[in-house]
């Protein structure tokens, strides 16, 4: 029977430390954690709820950003593209040789001020022409300039005449203008359309 | 009818004893089933609700990034359109001014030299020319003087000593404000 009580006794202590080693190294590391993941999760519920008030407004924004990107790359388009320097200058020369006009262009310190500009900004550049021919022709030019593709903005306008016996062109002009050169991102991702 | 009860008082208690600790340890075996069940459901729903945690904490920083990234871009296209104003405003059109200009002279007048210097808030026009006499000059003075553009005309006394073919040079101050944008 001793033995019977023994065998028992051991029986009901090996359960016990079962029971206890489940309550203590499982049960209660598991019912804290979940404690701890319920805090986490109010948490983040009162985080989710407060983005969803901004989501509505955010959608809102959106929407209005998807439309008014539309003219990102219109307004890009009046600024002069560092990349597209020649452009540029092609652009000038053909829109002289059009008038029957001569040309020099110089710009300030281009590459220098380029290479401190900061991103995302607009660059100002002083540029000089030097026209040489027409009058009605400088004029033209003028007046095409300021509607060109490039936005250019003239500070100065300075136009003589040459005397009558010179071989050289009637009128000389010197245009001094700011051009404006861009730093903003060329590869600009829009934002998907708008569908509500 | 007799009932014999002929185990031993020790036996008897020996029983009891077997049968209390039977009784215990069927308990024992019951709470440890009941306690591994529960800890693997409280296992599994601890898995279940990490893996929820994790979306959630995934939609957050999904809906943040993408207002972060729209944040910059509101900010990059309000700095470009403030700078492109910025830009336009400080534009003029002297095409227009030149054009005018023209319109207020007689085909007798003859401008040699005209020059407009511009600063940002003020600008003039040098004028230099051949006027065939002194009233095409006194005239095409007051056309200019009529122009919306004209806030101030300086003209020296020399301009107008001959009343026959005479050069003159005048300054003109111009009301920036009555003149368009270029663009």
């Amino acid at each position: 029977m001793t033995s019977n009580r023994k065998r028992l006794a051991v029986q009901i202590t090996i359960i016990c430390l079962l029971v206890g080693f489940f309550a203590f190294a499982i049960l209660l590391p598991v019912i804290k954690d979940i404690n701890a993941m319920n805090g986490a999760i109010t948490e983040q519920r009162t985080e989710l709820e407060k983005l969803y008030e901004k989501g509505q407004f955010f959608r809102i924004v959106r929407c209005q950003l998807a439309n008014v990107e539309k003219d990102y790359n219109a307004i890009q388009s009046l600024f002069i593209n560092p990349d597209k320097q020649l452009e540029f200058i092609t652009h000038l020369e053909s829109l002289a040789l059009q008038n029957n006009l001569s040309l020099q262009l110089s710009l300030g310190a281009l590459e220098n001020t380029l290479a401190t500009a900061s991103e995302n900004s607009l660059v100002p550049i002083q540029a000089s022409l030097s026209l040489a021919g027409d009058y009605t022709d400088i004029q033209v030019f003028i007046k095409e300039l300021e509607t060109a593709q490039f936005l250019i903005s003239l500070s100065d306008v300075s136009i003589r005449s040459i005397p009558q016996n010179s071989t050289s062109a009637p009128f000389q002009a010197q245009l001094q203008a700011t051009s404006y050169w861009t730093t903003y991102s060329q590869d600009y991702e829009t934002t998907a359309p708008c569908t509500t | 009818m007799l009932t014999l009860n002929l185990i031993p008082r020790y036996f008897k208690r020996e029983i009891q004893l077997h049968t209390a600790y039977t009784l215990l340890k069927k308990f024992f075996i019951l709470l440890f089933i009941v306690l591994f069940l529960t800890s693997n459901s409280l296992l599994l729903a601890k898995m279940l609700l990490q893996q929820k945690i994790q979306e959630l904490s995934e939609q957050t920083r999904v809906v943040t990034t993408s207002a972060a990234k729209v944040q910059q871009k509101i900010i990059a296209i309000n700095s470009l359109f403030t700078q492109t104003q910025g830009a336009i405003n400080n534009t003029t059109s002297w095409s227009t001014v030149i054009q005018q200009l023209e319109q207020s002279k007689t085909a007798q007048i003859e401008i040699s030299e005209f020059t407009i210097t511009s600063t940002e808030n003020a600008a003039s026009i040098q004028l230099s020319g051949i006027s065939p006499s002194r009233e095409h000059f006194l005239n095409f003075q007051e056309a200019l003087k009529k122009s919306p553009f004209v806030k101030n005309i300086s003209s020296p006394i020399q301009n107008i000593l001959s009343a026959e073919e005479t050069t003159f040079s005048i300054t003109i101050e111009i009301d920036r404000t009555t003149i368009a944008p270029a663009q």
